[in-house]
């Protein structure tokens, strides 16, 4: 492939009038022919209207607040660009399948309190009361499921309380390992994505299991010491070259910038050596099987690694070590990142397992920091977990309480949910419990406008409880904030 | 704060201009430049540069469109920091799937008439200009913002296949256009 050519094309792309990018700043681009169900939801409406059934209205698409978005979609189905994950049920682990449960789920809109990354967030207490109606008294695990990713903590996970008395006792963290190609991280971006990675229940059993050993042994070349002259512009980079046998040896880097992968198992990998006032890091080359017998280290001005430079050095050992531990070590070499030190480690050596399982497409290119970014950030559903007792034939309640943040569009982005932040809620998917009766119910929505929603909400009327039907899996409401003086 | 207010911070020499840039656009050019980069510490840089790129051209220039201008800028840094890391030869990279692509648009190698970057942004655009506005914004969502094809068909309520076989067809009619006007690349 002619790179330059493709380049000058990306180039000039780039040179298009201002009118055309703005035109296509929205991703979802003009609205695409409606799909038929919504047809027949126009239609279910004029009908509805016709006899004289309007406020049947309120639970299909809206809620007549007034706030003025036209959107042809329900509250349940619309996509926010940023999708924070829906309110989700208790479960049991280890406990009996179908106990009886009522719930009652609350959203505190008081004072935009507990402000993260500049949003505000929510109240929920998600209220769940389970009923004993075995002949025998029961002692087992709950387990109440949030969105989130390994960076999640505070308020953000939920306390339980076991009828009034705090009662967790720890998290489990979902896996999503084997999902995308391993160089695409994982999302949880539509209520649709969460139904599919929880109707099986196999992530919650995920979450449960042991990480890999991976007792593979590894052969690592560390780098450090790295010094260049001051050249004063450029990037001075370092470089090693050396060849392999690719049916024998897999290379991994962690701390490299470059590769190359010539022909007949050539490589050549390279880094910027730091300059005086930046922090250098740890640079290792992993092998596993065969190791080179021989390698060059080359200086050169910059990354491109074609002006050889005099004077660049570095200092190289090797050592070795289980790819396991290996994949720790990475992970504590990262701990700035990653708080979640054991939970961090569990999910990259999920990953390496992945990566060197045989049904795998082989991918030099892949990274270890690739792995490490992606253990990180891929959204996940975290169970806080707590112990319960109930005597046959009684009723515990298990109150979880945390702040949720809302869904909303990027502010640049031009859509028609600017300035809309979305809430939903799952009412019984990935729960091993029998909800009979669920309520859900809004708080100190002084601040907020409610837009839309299909709970059966009606903030002009002054409803802000709802009893939802036993057939609905999911509700959705959009609320827009009211500006404080 | 809307874009003249900000463009008028720049012309003012006031710091807040790139607070007001990034807390306004940062989610844009770290977009672009994690499509382009996949490196969350790549594109925090070139984000970082691009406010920078802003400071040192606003004054003299009073862009008509922030957001295309710091998009602009993101897009070359983006383009100059993976040509930097080597990633072409990495292979599997996203940057390298975008140019791959935009390969089919391109006239046979030696034929045509080259002309310079701006001639070609020109030759483009009147051929965007003629694309049904749905085509057009794909094309670009795809190859200015660097979108991935399945972030595109969430938003668009489609399917990957879908947008796979939309934009095969409008790179053959870019390059048929391309041949028409008689342009070498």
């Amino acid at each position: 492939m002619n790179m330059e050519r493709e380049e000058m094309l990306f180039l000039a792309i780039g040179g298009v009038p201002d009118a055309m990018v703005a035109e296509a700043a929205s991703p979802e681009g003009p609205r695409e022919k409606k799909p038929l169900r919504h047809r027949w939801m126009a239609l279910v409406a004029c009908l509805a209207l016709v006899a004289g059934l309007f406020p049947l209205l309120s639970r299909i698409g809206g809620n007549g607040s007034g706030a003025g978005i036209s959107s042809d979609t329900a509250p349940g189905e619309a996509v926010f660009l940023s999708y924070a994950g829906p309110v989700l049920s208790l479960t049991t682990l280890d406990g009996p399948q179908g106990l009886p449960a009522t719930r009652e789920v609350t959203w505190d809109f008081a004072g935009g309190q507990g402000e993260q990354n500049g949003l505000f967030t929510v109240t929920v207490t998600d209220a769940t009361a389970i009923t004993n109606d075995r002949d025998q008294d029961l002692t087992f695990t709950v387990a109440y499921p949030v969105t989130g990713d390994l960076r999640t903590q505070g308020a953000l996970l939920p306390s339980l309380e076991v009828d009034g008395t705090p009662s967790e006792t720890g998290l489990l963290w979902g896996d999503r390992s084997n999902e995308e190609p391993l160089w695409r991280t994982p999302r949880l971006e539509s209520w649709e994505d969460v139904r599919l990675l929880l109707e099986d229940g196999s992530c919650l059993t995920s979450a449960q299991q042991q990480p890999p050993a991976l007792e593979q042994t590894v052969t690592v070349w560390e780098l450090t010491e790295s010094t260049a002259p001051e050249t004063g512009q450029g990037a001075p980079t370092m470089a090693i070259r050396f060849q392999i046998d690719e049916e024998k040896t897999r290379v991994f880097t962690w701390g490299f910038n470059g590769g190359e992968f010539g022909e007949d198992g050539q490589r050549r990998y390279s880094y910027f050596v730091p300059q005086q006032q930046e922090r250098d890091s740890s640079r290792f080359l992993i092998f596993l099987g065969e190791v080179p017998k021989t390698y060059t280290m080359e200086g050169y001005e910059n990354g491109a690694c074609k002006e050889p430079l005099e004077g660049v050095t570095a200092q190289i050992s090797a050592f070795t070590t289980s790819l396991g531990e290996l994949a720790d070590r990475l992970v504590e070499e990262s701990r700035d990142s990653f708080h979640r030190l054991e939970e961090g480690k569990a999910a990259v050596r999920r990953l390496f397992a992945r990566l060197l399982s045989p049904g795998e497409e082989r991918d030099d290119s892949l990274t270890t920091e690739d792995l490490l970014s992606r253990a990180l950030t891929c959204t996940r559903v975290i169970w806080t977990t707590a112990e319960i007792s109930i005597p046959a034939g009684e009723t515990v309640t298990v109150t979880a309480r945390f702040q949720k943040e809302p869904s909303y569009d990027f502010a640049c982005t031009g859509t028609e949910k600017q300035g809309l932040y979305g809430f939903d809620l799952g009412t019984r998917l990935g729960s091993s419990l029998a909800f009979q009766k669920t309520t859900a119910r809004l708080k100190n929505t002084q601040q907020i406008l409610l837009v839309r929603n299909d709970f059966g909400f009606d903030q002009q009327a002054g409803v802000l409880e709802a009893e939802l039907s036993p057939g609905q899996e999911h509700c959705a409401m959009e609320v827009r904030l009211i500006p404080t003086e | 704060m809307d874009d003249l207010e900000i463009i008028g911070l720049y012309w003012a020499r006031d710091q807040l201009a790139i607070t007001e840039s990034e807390k306004k656009y940062g989610g844009l050019c770290g977009g672009i430049a994690m499509n382009i980069l996949r490196s969350r510490e790549d594109a925090e840089e070139c984000v970082n540069d691009t406010w920078g790129r802003a400071w040192d051209s606003i004054p003299p220039r009073r862009p008509d469109s922030l957001a295309a201008y710091l998009g602009r800028i993101v897009r070359n840094l983006s383009l100059n920091r993976w040509r930097k890391n080597n990633a072409a030869r990495r292979g599997g990279g996203t940057m390298e799937l975008l140019l791959s692509e935009l390969g089919e648009c391109l006239p046979g190698p030696g034929e045509g008439v080259l002309c310079g970057e701006e001639r070609l942004s020109g030759i483009i655009a009147a051929w965007l200009e003629g694309l049904a506005p749905g085509d057009r914004t794909l094309f670009l969502r795809r190859y200015w913002y660097g979108d991935p094809l399945g972030f595109l068909a969430r938003a668009r309520g489609t399917t990957e296949n879908h947008l796979a076989v939309r934009l095969h067809r409008l790179r053959k009619r870019l390059r048929e256009h391309l041949e028409q006007e008689g342009v070498g690349i």
